[in-house]
Parts: C-alpha cells; structure tokens; sequence
C-alpha cells in the first residue's frame, strides 16, 4: 500500500536510548512520515532525533504527559496532510510489522480504528502486569460499556478523521480510556487485532505502575462525574 | 473555655497575615473582606453562649449546636476542594493548550 498518507505519531519522554531504533525500524520499513513530540523530556532526546534523523521533532517545553503529546502530534500530522494516523511508542515495546496488518483491516474493514492487542496472540506478559491489565478490561467495561481484551495498548492505527474526532482532553495515561470511551460514544467502527509487545528490562522499568493505575481509575471516575 | 481562647488566637494570627499581604499588594483588598466577614462569623459562633447554639442545633435536629457547626465546616471544605480541583483541571487544560500552540510553532524538519 501506499504509506506516504501515514503518518506516525510518537509521544517521548525520556527515551534518548531508543527512539533512534525506533526511527530507523520505521522508516526500514517504509514509514516515512514521523512525527515525534518530546513531552519535555530532562534527556536529550530531542537533539539526538533532530540532529540524526529527518523525521518531524517538536517539544513540548514543558511534560503535560502522554495524552497531550499525542493529542499535539496528532494534531501536527493532520496539518501535515495524513490520511491514517498511528500511534506508537518511543521505548521499542511495538513492533513495527504489526502497522502493515493493522492498516490493511483498517483499509479493507472500512474501520475507524484498529486497536491492537497484546492478549490476542502469545505475549510473555509478567503477571503483575496480566492482572492490572485484565482489571482495567473490567473497569473499562463498567465505565464505558465496552469489553475488550486489551484496554491501554499504545498501538492504535486511525484515519484522520477519526484522529480529529477523538479531541483528547486526557492530558496523562487516562487518554488510553477516554479513547474507548469516545469510541462508544461516538459509535466508531473498531476492531482489535493480535500485537507483539516487546517486554524489555527497558521498557518494563517505564511502565505504568498499581498505583498509577489507581490514579487514572480515580481520574476518569470524577470526569465521568461532572 | 480554653479553646475558645485558642481559636480566637488562631484567628487573629491568620487576619493579621492577611492584613499584611493586603498593605503590601493593594489588590488583594476583596479577599481579606471575604475572609475577615467569614472568619469573623466564625468568631460570633466561638464566643456565643454554649445555650443559644444548642437552640441552633436543636432547630437543625442535631443534639448539640457545635456539632452543626462542624458539620456545616467540613461540608464547605469538601465544596472548597471540589471547586480548587475544578479550577486546578481548567488551568491544567489552559496550560496544555499553550504549551502545544508553542510546540506547533517550533516544528523542526
């Protein structure tokens, strides 16, 4: 297919180490289109993006979290002209050949969104990890009425006009939620397909710990509220 | 009672303050009023007799008038929190919005 329409969306936050790899597994497999937004990262990774690479860098001044810098990136790759919007992560944790396949069900299904999902296909998933996931499928669903297998997969591939639907307003990790939750409320035809999550010391030592997780259930419990 | 004496002395200490930041910033004039009406309201509560706030408890159906007072403080200070929190989330969400129309401009590539 042809993938100078796609644009690929990753928020970072102090990953110097990685983002390069990232970059380069991208663009080795025809993902020219890069946006990366630095959510004021103290490292420099800013620089060593801008200074060996040529994909888009901007930098939020100062961290506004994971959602906002998607949300900015998003909003960069629509001004930039991009027909499918994906999101990925800047700690090597995605793989990139899941894009492919993503985007064909995208294209194909004639879907809003695919959603990717690590409980689909076999992941080595520690088991701290398995339980708060499988309890945010549960919390998702009471919040939101919908039940999937995974709920704060960071792979997502869209279309533009979904990506300007979706507006976040979630600045931190509560976007992964209000994303399924604008999905049910503004009835976008989705479907989850099978990813492979690369769980490394890495990015395993950058992942959402218990107690964030209790604060995102906190969060999105007093918006739903107002 | 003593704390009647301790309450007082709490509150003179906390208008004092407030005066002091008013002399040096004029515009904070409104603010000392709100608190120096609210916590003189307070101060008309500490040193009524303990029967005329019994009576105000009574009307309220509660046995004891301190303890409508204390209900009615821990019910503003929830409100209070409600409402910081509300401001807090909206200057967060105005910040957002101003840090990416500055990331927008800054584009590089």
């Amino acid at each position: 297919m042809n993938k100078s329409k796609v644009y690929i969306t990753i928020p970072m936050y102090n990953d110097e180490k990685m983002i390069l790899n990232v970059i380069k597994s991208l663009k080795e497999n025809g993902y020219n289109n890069i946006v990366v937004v630095d959510d004021g990262s103290k490292d420099n990774g800013y620089n060593v993006v801008k200074d060996n690479t040529d994909a888009i860098i901007t930098k939020h001044i100062i961290n506004r979290g994971q959602g906002a810098a998607l949300q900015t990136g998003m909003e960069i790759a629509i001004d930039k002209g991009a027909k499918y919007i994906v999101h990925f992560d800047s700690d090597g944790q995605h793989d990139v050949k899941d894009i492919d396949h993503m985007l064909d069900t995208l294209i194909e299904g004639k879907y809003d969104i695919i959603l990717g999902s690590r409980f689909l296909q076999k992941n080595d998933i520690p088991l701290k990890k398995r339980i708060v996931l499988k309890l945010g499928i549960l919390f998702t669903y009471l919040l939101s009425q919908i039940w999937l297998t995974d709920v704060h997969n960071g792979l997502r591939v869209m279309t533009s006009e979904t990506a300007k639907k979706l507006n976040l307003q979630h600045d931190r990790m509560e976007h992964a939620s209000e994303i399924l939750d604008k999905i049910k409320v503004l009835n976008l035809k989705y479907k989850e397909v099978p990813v492979t999550i690369h769980y490394t010391e890495y990015s395993q030592a950058k992942g959402q710990s218990i107690s964030n997780s209790i604060n995102i259930a906190f969060k999105l419990i007093s918006s739903k509220l107002k | 009672m003593i704390i009647q004496y301790i309450a007082t002395g709490i509150i003179i200490v906390v208008l004092i303050q407030f005066l002091i930041k008013v002399l040096k910033d004029r515009t904070q004039l409104i603010k000392l009023l709100f608190w120096g009406i609210f916590w003189g309201i307070a101060l008309v509560f500490i040193w009524l007799p303990t029967n005329t706030i019994d009576k105000l408890g009574q009307l309220f159906g509660v046995g004891r008038g301190i303890d409508v007072l204390v209900y009615l403080s821990i019910i503003f200070l929830f409100y209070y929190i409600f409402r910081q929190s509300e401001k807090i989330n909206k200057l967060e969400k105005e910040i957002t919005k101003l840090v990416r129309e500055i990331t927008k401009e800054r584009i590089q590539n």
